[in-house]
């Protein structure tokens, strides 16, 4: 244990809590089985093309269609625009492919706010599926966009490693606060006292005391070497983390399976681990209200992303939805950035939408 | 008979007048174009440092619409005149995370009012809350400015003692700020915001062309945050909590220009680089050249008792006087164009400039100076290898 916390401390630079021994779980492959479940929900999930993918939950049917089943901020990879003739991942990452977008209620009417890879916002009215307002530059290169529980918007800054809080209403920043090196995520306790942030190129998650904004605590594990998002389940008493380990420490090729990582938020350790398919590397979840369906917004860094739906109880995958390739084939579009792979981020799911 | 090398070095150079005159300019030129723009660029980093030192403030908050002025007027002391509500102050001064704040007002002359060709600008400060004129005046004047006493920024062709009118009210001068480099300062009049709404107010019957500033106007509030803060921080919450208004913290303004400094340098360093190597190139090569040329020469010094280490010495000594000189005459070409353009180029890149001091510039010369004998001696030593290996009689016999 010695060894592992030393290994950990020059890993990291910092004394984390190592959880070597936390349950590892592989999780089963039951796409083919009975269970195909449905929700009522509208899931938007966002890409690096510059869209968000439009997939409706009720019908758990892939999208296809251009025009109705995706909302367009950017024209960062353009992939619907046809073949894209020499575009390389730098170019997207300054045109803003899309990578987070919380969902918000003002005067009763539904609006996504999301963040680009280029640090700009935009918000969009759900009720028309269009941008009101944006581009609004804000930071430098955003993964999430957390609704906080004071109402803002915590984009985390993947270059500056900042967490920038936004007004949804004023359309303006409110603050930011300086975190780690590249955070991605940012969950909170259900009494917001604690936030948990998480840092992608270091593997850590940071614990807040969100009144004092001082760091408790930094949880690190040897199977946590490149991490994405993190959420925190309905009963507030897990925090899954996203850590498809892309990477090794020092950005080397990964080595350590993709899984996700479940921490206990009254221990602040990991409790056990989600041990997935290579093939399935999640960015960022979402849950269904009751707490028994996780859905993962996954790459696989194949010629598709997909939703996974996991069966929380049963430890199993149980549907998962093309997301990208559905549309992007039949249309004729061929992906060139991201080494031809259309990458999903984030994921925000309009439960009850009635419309 | 005893031979100097050095005066043996200078003899053959002087032989071969053109071929050393050819090569002295070609270190000339790159010597030359890296001290001038070496010190150019230290001499806007030195005012942008000694400009914000002086302003004093982490933040400038202006009217949302005037950011692009207030930045004109803060880098290139474009007078600039616009207004915001006094309660913009009020309000900012409470804010948590603000250490300081001061009011001030920006007013733009008319164009017959004052200074010849110098391009004036009226800032009024609050004596009360100041913190960018206070020190100064503290320290040279030891009291406050009172009814219409003005301080003076350094390009301003006035002394202390002089009057000067602005908008029909006379102004006496009572000092004379240090030069910063930054025309904000520099080509700027200082005087009290009391005096400014008095001016405003009397121009109506003084002045040929009036001005209007109520008293419950100014133009920017300058900020000084607390240690837990950053300016970037506090900017964000000032422009969330106030609307209308854009808060530019000045390290932003400072790392803007130096974003733009830094292509400037990455520019000269590259053209200095082929310049440079083109440099020793042409040496290395005409050095080579000398030493297959001269063998016959070189082989009778040996004969006459030369050891090796006096024939590298004189191959390298040739070398280095050669380049020496060319970096001498860089240094005097390089600063002599410098001082000649430098108000032309301070004016169309609209930055702040100010020559650096003494030392550094000392510093600077003796680093060009250590960079052309080093030029000297890279391109000559393999040359100088050569030609202090030759056996004597196979030199002589090789040279006829």
């Amino acid at each position: 244990m010695a060894l592992m916390v030393a290994v950990v401390f020059v890993v990291t630079g910092t004394l984390g809590v190592a959880a070597a021994a936390s349950k590892a779980i592989v999780l089963k492959m039951e796409t083919n089985g009975k269970e195909k479940p449905k929700f009522d929900g509208v899931a938007y999930i966002a890409g690096h093309g510059g869209h968000l993918a439009i997939l409706d939950l009720r019908t758990m049917k892939s999208p296809t269609d251009p025009e109705k089943d995706r909302i367009v901020l950017t024209e960062a990879g353009s992939e619907m625009e046809g073949v894209i003739a020499g575009m390389d991942f730098e170019k997207v990452k300054k045109a803003g492919g899309t990578h987070g977008q919380a969902l918000v209620t003002e005067n009763g009417k539904k609006y996504l706010i999301a963040g680009t890879l280029n640090g700009d916002v935009y918000k969009v009215d759900l009720a028309t599926d269009k941008k009101v307002a944006g581009p609004i530059k804000v930071g430098e290169k955003f993964c999430g966009a957390i609704l906080g529980p004071d109402g803002n918007i915590y984009f985390e800054d993947m270059a500056d490693g900042d967490v920038y809080i936004f007004d949804p209403v004023k359309l303006k920043p409110v603050d930011k606060m300086p975190i780690g090196k590249a955070v991605c995520g940012i969950q909170w306790t259900h009494n917001a006292k604690k936030a948990y942030i998480t840092d992608m190129p270091t593997g850590s998650v940071f614990v807040y005391d969100w009144a004092t904004k001082k760091r408790i605590k930094t949880i690190t594990s040897p199977h946590m070497t490149f991490i994405h998002q993190a959420r925190m389940t309905p009963d507030g008493r897990y925090l899954w983390v996203s850590a498809p380990n892309e990477y090794d420490p020092g950005l080397k090729p990964g080595t350590h399976r993709s899984q996700v990582i479940v921490i206990d938020t009254k221990k602040d350790a990991i409790a056990e681990r989600l041990i997935l398919p290579n093939n399935i590397r999640p960015h960022d979840f979402a849950f269904t209200p009751d707490g028994k369906y996780a859905l993962l917004s996954s790459r696989t860094y194949g010629n598709d992303s997909e939703v996974n739906v996991v069966n929380i109880k049963k430890n199993a995958i149980v549907e998962t939805v093309s997301v990208c390739n559905s549309c992007h084939q039949p249309n004729g579009v061929e992906v060139r950035i991201d080494k031809g792979s259309p990458l999903l981020c984030g994921i925000t799911v309009d439960w009850h939408p009635g419309k | 008979m005893r031979i100097r090398i050095l005066n043996l070095a200078f003899k053959n150079l002087r032989r071969k007048f053109v071929r050393t005159l050819v090569l002295s300019l070609s270190v000339a030129v790159v010597t030359g174009s890296l001290l001038g723009a070496t010190v150019f660029i230290t001499g806007m980093k030195n005012a942008l440092k000694i400009g914000t030192y002086r302003l004093g403030a982490d933040i400038l908050v202006v009217p949302e619409k005037y950011e692009a002025q207030a930045k004109s007027a803060l880098l290139a002391g474009e007078p600039t005149s616009f207004y915001m509500d006094r309660s913009v102050y009020d309000r900012i001064k409470k804010m948590e995370g603000v250490k300081r704040a001061s009011p001030q007002l920006f007013i733009e002359p008319t164009s017959f009012t004052c200074c010849y060709n110098v391009k004036t600008f009226l800032i009024a400060f609050d004596p009360d809350t100041d913190f960018t004129i206070a020190p100064w005046l503290e320290k040279h004047l030891k009291r406050r400015l009172t009814g219409n006493e003005i301080i003076t920024g350094r390009e301003m062709p006035v002394i202390t003692g002089d009057t000067l009118p602005f908008y029909g009210t006379p102004f006496h001068v009572v000092g004379t700020l240090e030069p910063t480099g930054m025309k904000f300062f520099d080509q700027s009049v200082f005087m009290t915001m009391d005096a400014a709404y008095r001016m405003a107010a009397d121009s109506r019957t003084k002045a040929v062309q009036p001005i209007n500033i109520p008293r419950d106007k100014i133009s920017a509030v300058l900020v000084q945050v607390t240690e837990d803060m950053t300016p970037d921080r506090m900017a964000i919450r000032i422009e969330h909590d106030i609307d209308g208004v854009k808060a530019i913290a000045s390290d932003q303004v400072i790392s803007a220009v130096r974003r733009q400094l830094g292509g400037l340098i990455k520019g000269i360093f590259v053209i200095s680089s082929v310049l440079w190597v083109l440099a020793l190139l042409l040496m290395s090569f005409a050095f080579y050249m000398i030493v297959n040329e001269r063998q016959r020469e070189l082989g009778l010094l040996r004969s006459m008792g030369a050891t090796r280490g006096h024939v590298f010495k004189l191959i390298i000594g040739e070398a280095v006087i050669t380049s020496l000189s060319g970096g001498v005459v860089g240094l005097v070409a390089g600063s002599a164009l410098l001082l000649s353009f430098q108000g032309l180029i301070v004016h169309s890149l609209k930055l702040p400039y100010l020559l650096p001091p003494a030392g550094m510039l000392g510093g600077l010369v003796a680093a060009a100076v250590a960079f052309s004998i080093i030029t000297g001696l890279i391109s000559s030593v393999l040359p100088a290898l050569i030609a202090s290996r030759m056996e004597p009689y196979e030199a002589i016999r090789k040279g006829e």
